[in-house]
């Protein structure tokens, strides 16, 4: 098992040097000449070369390469153009908002959509497995600003049963930290709790169809026992490959929800980098990002082995 | 039994149609009401959504205007009219250039086997970076533009098809009758055109449709962020973006063009949807 879990972690690699190619890629493939973009319509042609210099446009692709991998596995991610500081401060500043935000979504989002899923597909074909989902749905139609606008409005504004915007660190107290994280993880996990409550109803579906369903019942086995130890247990794999995909979902949508909340996060900085098209620091977080998202997945494959011991590559 | 059970009525046409795939007819239609507010915008009641008008900004929805004014004085209901051309064009185009794109990458991929592992290793890595980063990133580098836009999402959704179409094409280079035909002969642009097309038309559509609706919600989050068409053109999620300095005094100029956005998106998603279920009852089990 062991062997099998250390196969996959090196399997990774490749995928992640890959990641990295694309990502360094980007400044080439980009149609125009970003250097230019960069500079700005008022830069004069030193002030571009100065650019295209620092983004290292000037030397060959491969030399290039190189050296930025070189640095990346020093976990060196470059220089912020706009403060001169390192990428790899920038990023830890401000990561724990957004790592607190993910992991509360993440765990919010779960809790809500495997049940609902489940109760969906037991009760597959009647109204209320239709309202919930028609509430899927409608969960992957609205875009998670709106969403989050929506939950501010009512709920902060109006009731105010929670705060508006901004972030207490978990150090101040695990009340205050939650208060201000619930509004953001909703509206950030709508979209991920309508894809995970779809695919938990289709794969609890197949499942209840099984004979050992039916072997269980007649044993005498209660329902919610049927439905949560037999029934999921069988129909965890593809609901635990979506969580693993719907990351990419929470880290996307992290930028947006940062920003109606006023969260000083990653997605804050990735955004205020945009503005002032500072291409390292948001070279460096796609980078980060998508090394977290190969991770994620990295570790839904081992829970694979975990889930299903019939699994084995 | 038979004779006791009463004849079934076979509802035929337009209504018939309806009865057996609501899903597709309401997604369809509100699709379509979209489509003709974006065709005729200048002929519904709308005024130039780039008149700057100081003196009357930030009203509230009144008589005058329909969906009140924003902090220029522009009129919100003429900026959400015109700003469906631009979410429309941005998904449509975005779906119709990644089923290309992603159809072409998915043949080589299927047909040439040397370049299969390099092709897919690349996908697999671009489909790592989560497709809001990939966009952001691109947009970082160039001019914003509505065709900027479209080519950033494009690529940051044509992997998915690429896969989707490899697989169909990796399954029917197994099947029987494509093997007679490549013993008998036939060149491979007719069996792409005879064999492969007609059985990746399917699944092609029902994902293009989902890519629309992603592109859609993409393009609004980018034009929000800043990174998406030019602020001279009104998009939903360009009017979003600058109503958010003034949602908790007057949300509406945020709530319109959400309304808009969420129904179009909603319409297309029902579309997929249904057409999923007509095409290919066995995808619907596995979602």
């Amino acid at each position: 098992m062991l062997a099998h879990i250390v196969r996959r972690m090196v399997a990774t690699i490749p995928v992640m040097a890959i990641v990295a190619l694309f990502v360094f890629s980007l400044l080439y493939i980009a149609p125009g000449d970003p250097a230019a973009v960069i500079a700005g319509d008022q830069a004069s042609p030193e002030d571009v070369e100065k650019i295209r210099k620092s983004l290292g446009l000037d030397r060959p692709f491969l030399t290039r390469f190189g050296e930025w991998s070189w640095h990346i596995l020093q976990a060196d991610l470059g220089t912020s153009m706009f403060t001169g500081l390192p990428v790899t401060q920038l990023i830890a500043q401000r990561l724990e908002p957004t790592l607190s935000l993910m992991v509360v979504t993440l765990i919010l989002a779960v809790s809500i959509a495997v049940p609902m899923g489940v109760i969906a597909a037991w009760k597959a074909g009647t109204w209320i497995d239709r309202g919930l989902m028609a509430c899927a749905v409608f969960g992957f139609s609205v875009p998670v600003f709106v969403v989050g606008y929506l939950l501010a409005y009512v709920f902060a504004l109006e009731l105010d049963w929670f705060p508006v915007q901004g972030y207490t660190p978990l150090s101040a107290g695990f009340g205050p930290w939650l208060e201000n994280l619930v509004l953001p993880a909703i509206a950030l996990g709508c979209v991920y709790i309508a894809l995970i409550a779809r695919i938990t109803r289709a794969s609890t579906l197949e499942v209840l169809q099984q004979d050992y369903i039916r072997t269980a019942r007649s044993k005498g086995m209660g329902q919610s026992g049927i439905l949560f130890v037999h029934a999921l247990k069988n129909a965890a794999v593809p609901i635990v490959t979506v969580i693993g995909i719907g990351v990419a979902l929470l880290i996307g949508g992290a930028v947006v929800t940062e920003s109606v909340f006023a969260i000083p996060g990653l997605g804050r900085l990735t955004i205020d980098a945009i503005v002032r098209r500072d291409y390292p620091v948001i070279q460096g977080i796609v980078l980060l990002f998508s090394f977290v998202y190969v991770l994620v997945n990295l570790t839904v494959d081992v829970l694979y082995t975990l889930l299903d011991p019939r699994i084995r590559y | 039994m038979p004779d006791v059970l009463p004849p079934i009525k076979v509802r035929r046409g337009l209504s018939g149609f309806v009865y057996r795939h609501p899903t597709i007819a309401f997604g369809a239609a509100l699709l379509i009401l979209m489509l003709l507010i974006a065709l005729l915008a200048p002929y519904l009641g709308t005024v130039d959504p780039t008149a700057l008008s100081p003196a009357k900004r930030t009203r509230d929805p009144s008589v005058e205007f329909w969906f009140g004014t924003d902090m220029f004085g522009r009129d919100v209901y003429s900026r959400v009219m015109y700003g469906a051309r631009v979410s429309l064009t941005v998904g449509f185009s975005v779906a119709i250039l990644a089923s290309l794109a992603g159809l072409a990458v998915g043949l080589i991929s299927g047909f040439v086997r040397w370049a299969d592992g390099i092709i897919m290793r690349i996908m697999d890595g671009m489909m790592s970076i989560p497709p809001i980063l990939l966009a952001v990133a691109l947009m970082a580098l160039t001019r914003a533009s509505v065709s900027n836009v479209v080519t950033a999402i494009t690529v940051a959704e044509f992997p998915r098809v690429a896969r989707l179409v490899r697989g169909v094409v990796l399954s029917l280079r197994e099947q029987p009758y494509v093997d007679a035909a490549v013993a008998a002969g036939t060149r491979s642009p007719m069996i792409i055109m005879r064999h492969i097309l007609p059985n990746t038309l399917a699944p092609m559509t029902v994902q293009a449709t989902y890519i629309c609706a992603s592109a859609m919600i993409v393009e609004a989050i980018l034009s929000f962020i800043g990174a998406g068409t030019p602020p001279s053109i009104p998009s939903w999620g360009n009017i979003m973006a600058e109503g958010r300095a003034l949602w908790q005094v007057k949300p509406f100029i945020v709530f319109f063009p959400a309304v808009f956005l969420s129904l179009t998106v909603l319409a297309v998603n029902l579309l997929g949807d249904g057409l999923r279920d007509m095409l290919d009852p066995r995808m619907a089990k596995r979602l």
